[in-house]
C-alpha cells in the first residue's frame, strides 16, 4: 500500500479515536460500523488530502480525556441531562442519554427519582438546560459563552457540551444532507458516533443515503444492518427495510431480510415481488417465479384497489396470455384503476384478437391520456385492417376516422385507405391513401395503396408519377408498371418467411399485410385489366362501347346496352352495378349477350372479392368454351390462393395441378408452388421450383427462397 | 525564506496582537446593531435584501461581534453560522441562507469573501479570547479556502470570488475577481495561522492589481477581468459600486494607506458618495447614507486629517449593510485613528 494511503487511514483512525475518546468508548454505534464508516470516510477523500478534522468548534474548553491504564476512582456520574430529559418527558432523548451513560460507566444504576426536578440550585444551568430541550442551540451556546465571560473559573458541565455536540452535529448533518452535501454528511457521521444510534435513526439513513449516493452501496447496507441488528422499533426497522429496498442492488436487499423478525417484512416481499413483475412486463425476456405471480395475485385478489391488478394485467399481456390480461385489467377497471387500466385492456383485448371490443372500450378512453390514444388507434387499425373487412357500424367506422384525423396517425389513415379499397369505395381509399402520405411522406404501404387506386381510377399519369416517386424504393410499386414482373408475388413469402426479405413497411403494421397482398395479387391476375384490354377489341367486334367520363355509362334498356354498361362500370371498378347490369343483360339480351353477360358477371363477383359467388356463376353461366376455359384457370387461381393463404398447402397444391389442365403456371404461382413445398418441409421441392426461378429470370424472390431453404437446412444440421 | 517568511509573518503579528484585546466598536453601537440585525438563533439579517443571510453577513456578524468584545454574541452567530452554511463537501460556507425557503440553502456556492471574514474573525477571536477550538476551526476554514478559492495564475495568486464560476476556463474573460473581497486586514493573520504563504503573495496580488487601476485614473469596478489587463468583466456593470465602495475601508484597516491608491476613489467621491460609472467617471447612484459617508470622511481624515462630521460619529442602524461598513469604519478610526474620533 502507498505510504500516503496508509498514514490516511492511520490519520483518520486516530481522529475516530480522539471523537470516542471525547465521548468515552461509545458501544451504542457497533464496532464494524464505525469501522465502516471510517474506511469509508479515509476512501472518500482523495490521496493528496491531508485528513481534516471537522471543525472543533465546542466554545468552552474541552474536559481532559481520562488517562488511558491507570485505575479510575468511582465515576462521578453527569446525570443533569438524564434528569432534565426525565423531566421533560423526552423518551426519546432520556433512553439515549441512559444507554450512554451504561455505556460510559457500567457499574451505573440509573437513580430512581429521575422525574424529581433537577436540583442543582443553578438556575443558570437550569436555564442552559431549558434552552437546549426547546432546541435554541445557538442561545444555549450564548449563555455558556456569557456565563465563561463573567465567570472565568466557570466551566459548563461535559455532559451539557456533549448534547449540544451531538445536537448541533445532527442538525448540520440534516442541513448537509439536504444540500447533497455527501462527503460533509459521512464526515459528521463518522466524527460524531454518538449520533448514529436508535435513537437518532434519521441521521443513520442520511449516512447511509450520502454512501449510496456517493457509490458506495456496500456503506450503505452495513448502516441498514446497524439498524436491523440493533433497533427495536418497528416503524423504523420497517422503513430501513422500505429504503434498502429502494437504494440497494437487489442481492443486498435480499440478503438484508435475512434480519427479519417474526414476518415484519411481509410487505417488502410483496414489494420486491412487484418489482419484479413490474420489470417482467415491460422486458418480455424476464419472468417472475410462480411464487412470486402467486403472492401478488392472493393480494390482488383480496384487495379493492386497482394496482396490483393492472401489474398482473401487464405482466400477462407481455407474457402471451391476453386472456388473463384481460380479466386482470377488467378487475382493475371495475377498481376505478382508470386510464393505466384501460390502455392494458384495449391492448389485451387486441392481442386476444377481440378488436371491436377492443375498439369499443378504447374508444371511451380518448380523453385520458396519449398511451390511451396509442392503443385505440392499434386496436382501431387492427379492426378495420382485418381479412375480410368486417361490416362495421358508421359510428364506429366514424369514431375511428375522427380519432385517426386528430391524431394524425398515418398508418391509420393507410388502414382506412385499404378498408376503403377493399369495399370498393375507391375515391375514400384515394382520398385516404393521401392523407396518410401527408402525414408520413415515408409510408410505403399508403403509396402502394394510392399506386392501386390511381390504377383502378385509371389515373395513368398519377400512378407513373408516384411510380417514379416510389419505384426505386418499392419493388412492388416498381411492378405495377413493369409488364413482366407482373406476375411475381409481391410480398407473398413474407407470409412464410417474414424475414427472408426486408419488409418494406414497418413491421408494426397490423394485418392490412394479407389482405393488401390479396389485393395486390388480385390487380395482377384477376381479369379486371386483362377484361379492360381487351374490351376495345370486344367493343369494335361486338356492341358499341360507351366510355362515359364522369362514371355513368349510360342508359339504355337492350341488353346490348346493359351488357355496355357491365364493362363500363366494371371498367369503373364498381363492380356491384356493373354486376346489376350484367344481370340485367342476362335477362333480355340474345345468345351471344347472354354469354358475355355471363362472363362479366364472373368478373363482376370476383371484383367484389365474392370468389365462391364467381365460381357459383361461372358453373352455372352459359359460358362460351374458350372463355370458360380462361375462366376457370381464373377461379382455380382464387381457390389456390384462398387455401395457400388458409396455410392448406397441401390442398394448395391439388388445386395448381387441377389448374395446370387450363393455363400454363404463373410465375407467381410457380413461387408460391415452390413457398407450399417449402411450408411442407418438401425442401428439396421446393429447391427444384426456385432455382428453376432463379435461373428462368433471375427473381430476387427465388433467391430469397433458396436462402430460406438454405437457413433450414443449416438449423436442421445443428 | 520560510524563516523569512515566518518572520515577516511574526513581526506583522506582533503589531496586531500588541494591540488589546479591548473594544474598538463602541458598546452603545455594537447593542444598536445586534439588536437590529442579530436574531437569537445567531443569524445576521440583510433586511435590504429580502431578510436573507448569507456568509457575508455571519462573517461581519463574527468579526464585530470580536470588535465589540462580545463572547456572547460571537458563540451565537458562530453556532447559526456553522450549523447552517458550514455544511460544504470542502469545509466552506454555503453563502445564501433564506428564512422563506426550504431548506434555507438556496444556493450551496460559497463566496470567497464570507468564508475568509469567518476565518479571520475565529482566528482574531481565537487568539485574543484564548479560544483555541476558535483558532483551530480558522486555521482549517483557511486552509479550505487556500485549496479551493485561489488561482496561481503567471505569477500572480488570485482569490477567485467562488469556487466555481468565475475561472479561465468558465468564462471568456475569466479569471474575474471582485477587488472588494480582498480584505487585506485577513491576510498576514492567516498566512500566520496557516504557515501558508499563498496568503501574503493573495495580498501583493491584489494591491498590485489596485494599484494598476488605480494608475488609470478610474476607481476599480465591482467585477474585474484579469485576463489581460484589467478591466471591468463582462456581464457586470462597469461600476465602482456596492462591492467595490469597501475598498478603501479594508485599504486603511489594514494599515496600507499609500494615498495614491485612493486618488481616483476621492475624486470620483469629491462632490458626495455615489456608485460610480468607471468609464465616465459619472455618478450612478448617490449614497448618502451615513454608512457610506463615513467611508470618505475615513480616508479624508485618515490621509489628510480632516475632522470626521460629528453627525457621522453617533451611529444609528439603518439598513444592514451600510450599517455594518459604519460599525467597519468607527473601530477602524478608534483603533488606528484615534485622532479622528
Amino acid at each position: 500500500m502507498h505510504v500516503k494511503a496508509v498514514l490516511l487511514i492511520a490519520a483518520a483512525s486516530g481522529g475516530l479515536f480522539y471523537a470516542l475518546g471525547r465521548y468515552g468508548h461509545e458501544q451504542l454505534v457497533s464496532p464494524e460500523f464505525q469501522a465502516v464508516v471510517r474506511t469509508a470516510f479515509a476512501q472518500g477523500k482523495p490521496p493528496a488530502e491531508k485528513p481534516q478534522p471537522e471543525v472543533e468548534l465546542a466554545q468552552t474548553p474541552r474536559p481532559p480525556a481520562g488517562a488511558p491504564g491507570q485505575p479510575s476512582p468511582p465515576p462521578v456520574v453527569d446525570e443533569s441531562a438524564l434528569r432534565y430529559f426525565a423531566t421533560q418527558g423526552d423518551t426519546r432523548r432520556l433512553e439515549a442519554e441512559m444507554a450512554r451513560l451504561r455505556a460510559l460507566y457500567p457499574e451505573w444504576k440509573p437513580p430512581t427519582d429521575l422525574t424529581a426536578p433537577v436540583s442543582t440550585g443553578d438556575p443558570e444551568l437550569a436555564r442552559m438546560w431549558s434552552l437546549f430541550g426547546e432546541g435554541k442551540f445557538s442561545e444555549a451556546r450564548a449563555a455558556i459563552a456569557q456565563r465563561s465571560t463573567a465567570d472565568p473559573n466557570w466551566q459548563p458541565p461535559p455532559d451539557l457540551v456533549q448534547q449540544l455536540d451531538t445536537a448541533e452535529a445532527a442538525q448540520r448533518l440534516v442541513n448537509a444532507s439536504n444540500a447533497r452535501q455527501w462527503e460533509q454528511v459521512i464526515r459528521i457521521g463518522t466524527e460524531t458516533p454518538a449520533l448514529l444510534t436508535c435513537a437518532n435513526v434519521d441521521a443513520l439513513w442520511r449516512v447511509a443515503d450520502a454512501f449510496v449516493q456517493t457509490k458506495r452501496a456496500d456503506r450503505a447496507r452495513d448502516a441498514y444492518s446497524y439498524v436491523l441488528t440493533n433497533c427495536p422499533n418497528p416503524a423504523d426497522r420497517l422503513a430501513t427495510m422500505q429504503k434498502a429496498l429502494l437504494a440497494l442492488p437487489e442481492e443486498m436487499t435480499i440478503a438484508l431480510l435475512g434480519q427479519e423478525r417474526s414476518g415484519e417484512f411481509s410487505s417488502i416481499r410483496d414489494d420486491l415481488a412487484r418489482r419484479h413483475i413490474g420489470k417482467a412486463a415491460e422486458e418480455p425476456s424476464l419472468s417472475a417465479t410462480p411464487e412470486e405471480i402467486a403472492r401478488i395475485e392472493a393480494l390482488a385478489g383480496a384487495a379493492s384497489t386497482p394496482d396490483d391488478a393492472t401489474l398482473l394485467g401487464f405482466y400477462a399481456l407481455r407474457h402471451n396470455d391476453p386472456a388473463k390480461a384481460t380479466t386482470w385489467f377488467k378487475t382493475s377497471l371495475a377498481r376505478n384503476g382508470g386510464a393505466k387500466a384501460a390502455e392494458g385492456a384495449v391492448l389485451a383485448l387486441s392481442a386476444a384478437r377481440d378488436h371491436q371490443q377492443a375498439e369499443e372500450l378504447g374508444s371511451q378512453w380518448l380523453q385520458a391520456e396519449a398511451a390511451n390514444r396509442k392503443a385505440y388507434l392499434d386496436a382501431a387499425t387492427s379492426l378495420i385492417a382485418q381479412d375480410p373487412p368486417p361490416r362495421l357500424d358508421p359510428t364506429v367506422l366514424g369514431r375511428i376516422a375522427k380519432t385517426v384525423s386528430a391524431e394524425r396517425y398515418a398508418s391509420g389513415a393507410s388502414g382506412l385507405g385499404w378498408y376503403a379499397y377493399n369495399s370498393g369505395q375507391t375515391a375514400a381509399a384515394k382520398t385516404w391513401f393521401e392523407t396518410a402520405l401527408a402525414w408520413d411522406r415515408g409510408l410505403e404501404q399508403a403509396a402502394y395503396g394510392l399506386a392501386l387506386t390511381r390504377q383502378r381510377l385509371r389515373d395513368q399519369a398519377g400512378l407513373r408519377e408516384l411510380v417514379a416517386e416510389w419505384g426505386p424504393r418499392s419493388r412492388r410499386i416498381a411492378d405495377i408498371l413493369r409488364p413482366g414482373a407482373r406476375q411475381a408475388p409481391l410480398s407473398r413469402p413474407e407470409t412464410p418467411r417474414p424475414d427472408a426479405e426486408p419488409p418494406a413497411i414497418a413491421s408494426r403494421e397490423p394485418l392490412p399485410l394479407t389482405r393488401r397482398e390479396a389485393v395486390a395479387r388480385a390487380e395482377e391476375t384477376r381479369p379486371v385489366e386483362r377484361s379492360a384490354d381487351r374490351a376495345p377489341e370486344r367493343a369494335a367486334a361486338q356492341s358499341p362501347r360507351v366510355r362515359v367520363a364522369g362514371g355513368t355509362c349510360g342508359g339504355g334498356g337492350t341488353g346490348a346496352a346493359a351488357l355496355a354498361r357491365g364493362w363500363c362500370l366494371l371498367n369503373l371498378k364498381r363492380p356491384a352495378a356493373a354486376a346489376e347490369a350484367f344481370e340485367a343483360a342476362l335477362r333480355t339480351g340474345s345468345a351471344a349477350v347472354v354469354q358475355d353477360a355471363a362472363a362479366g358477371k364472373v368478373y363482376a363477383q370476383l371484383q367484389q372479392g365474392l370468389t365462391a359467388d364467381a365460381i357459383a356463376s361461372a358453373t352455372l353461366a352459359p359460358i362460351a368454351p374458350a372463355r370458360r376455359q380462361d375462366m376457370t384457370a381464373l377461379l382455380l387461381s382464387e381457390r389456390f390462393y384462398a387455401l395457400y393463404d388458409a396455410k392448406n398447402y397441401n390442398a394448395a397444391l391439388v388445386t395448381l395441378e387441377e389448374r395446370a389442365r387450363y393455363a400454363p403456371e404463373t410465375t407467381d404461382l410457380m413461387m408460391l408452388r415452390g413457398w407450399s413445398y417449402f411450408n411442407l418441409g418438401r425442401y428439396g421441392d421446393a429447391r427444384k421450383v426456385f432455382r428453376a426461378l432463379y435461373r428462368a429470370n433471375g427473381s430476387a424472390q427465388a433467391q430469397s427462397g433458396l436462402a430460406a431453404i438454405d437457413d433450414v437446412m443449416r438449423i436442421n444440421r445443428y | 525564506m520560510i524563516r523569512a517568511l515566518a518572520t515577516f509573518v511574526a513581526a506583522m503579528l506582533a503589531l496586531a496582537m500588541a494591540l488589546p484585546a479591548q473594544a474598538t466598536v463602541p458598546a452603545e453601537a455594537w447593542q444598536l446593531y445586534r439588536e437590529k440585525f442579530v436574531m437569537p438563533d445567531g443569524r445576521v439579517v440583510d433586511d435590504a435584501n429580502g431578510n436573507i443571510s448569507h456568509s457575508e453577513s455571519q462573517g461581519y456578524g463574527l468579526l464585530l461581534a470580536y470588535l465589540a468584545g462580545d463572547r456572547t454574541t460571537f458563540a451565537r452567530i458562530l453556532a447559526f453560522t456553522r450549523t447552517e452554511l458550514l455544511i460544504r463537501d470542502d469545509g466552506l460556507a454555503a453563502w445564501r441562507w433564506d428564512p422563506g425557503a426550504s431548506p434555507h440553502i438556496t444556493d450551496i456556492n460559497n463566496a470567497s469573501d464570507g468564508d475568509l471574514l469567518i476565518a479571520y474573525a475565529l482566528a482574531r477571536a481565537g487568539s485574543g479570547w484564548n479560544m483555541p477550538s476558535y483558532t483551530a476551526a480558522a486555521r482549517q476554514l483557511a486552509r479550505s479556502l487556500a485549496k479551493v478559492g485561489l488561482l496561481k495564475r503567471k505569477g500572480e495568486t488570485w482569490l477567485m470570488p467562488g469556487a466555481q464560476g468565475f475561472g479561465e476556463k468558465e468564462r471568456a474573460d475569466g479569471p474575474v475577481v471582485n477587488p472588494s473581497y480582498w480584505i487585506f486586514e485577513a491576510f498576514p493573520v492567516l498566512a500566520q495561522l496557516t504557515e501558508d504563504g499563498s496568503w501574503l503573495q493573495v495580498q501583493a496580488t491584489g494591491l498590485k492589481l489596485l494599484d494598476a487601476v488605480a494608475k488609470t485614473k478610474t476607481p476599480p469596478a465591482d467585477w474585474l477581468s484579469v485576463k489581460a489587463e484589467p478591466k471591468p468583466a463582462e456581464g457586470f456593470p462597469a461600476q465602482f459600486s456596492y462591492n467595490a465602495i469597501r475598498i478603501p475601508l479594508y485599504l486603511l484597516r489594514a494599515g496600507h494607506a499609500e494615498p495614491g491608491r485612493f486618488a481616483p476613489i476621492r475624486s470620483a467621491w469629491s462632490s458626495g458618495t455615489a456608485t460610480i460609472d468607471v468609464r465616465s467617471g459619472r455618478a450612478v447612484e448617490q449614497l448618502p447614507d451615513p454608512g457610506y459617508r463615513i467611508l470618505a470622511a475615513s480616508i479624508a481624515c485618515a490621509l489628510d486629517g480632516t475632522a470626521i462630521p460629528a453627525e457621522l460619529k453617533t451611529f444609528e442602524p439603518t439598513a444592514y449593510y451600510p450599517s455594518t461598513l459604519h460599525l467597519l469604519a468607527l473601530s477602524l478610526l478608534t483603533e488606528r485613528y484615534p485622532r479622528c474620533m
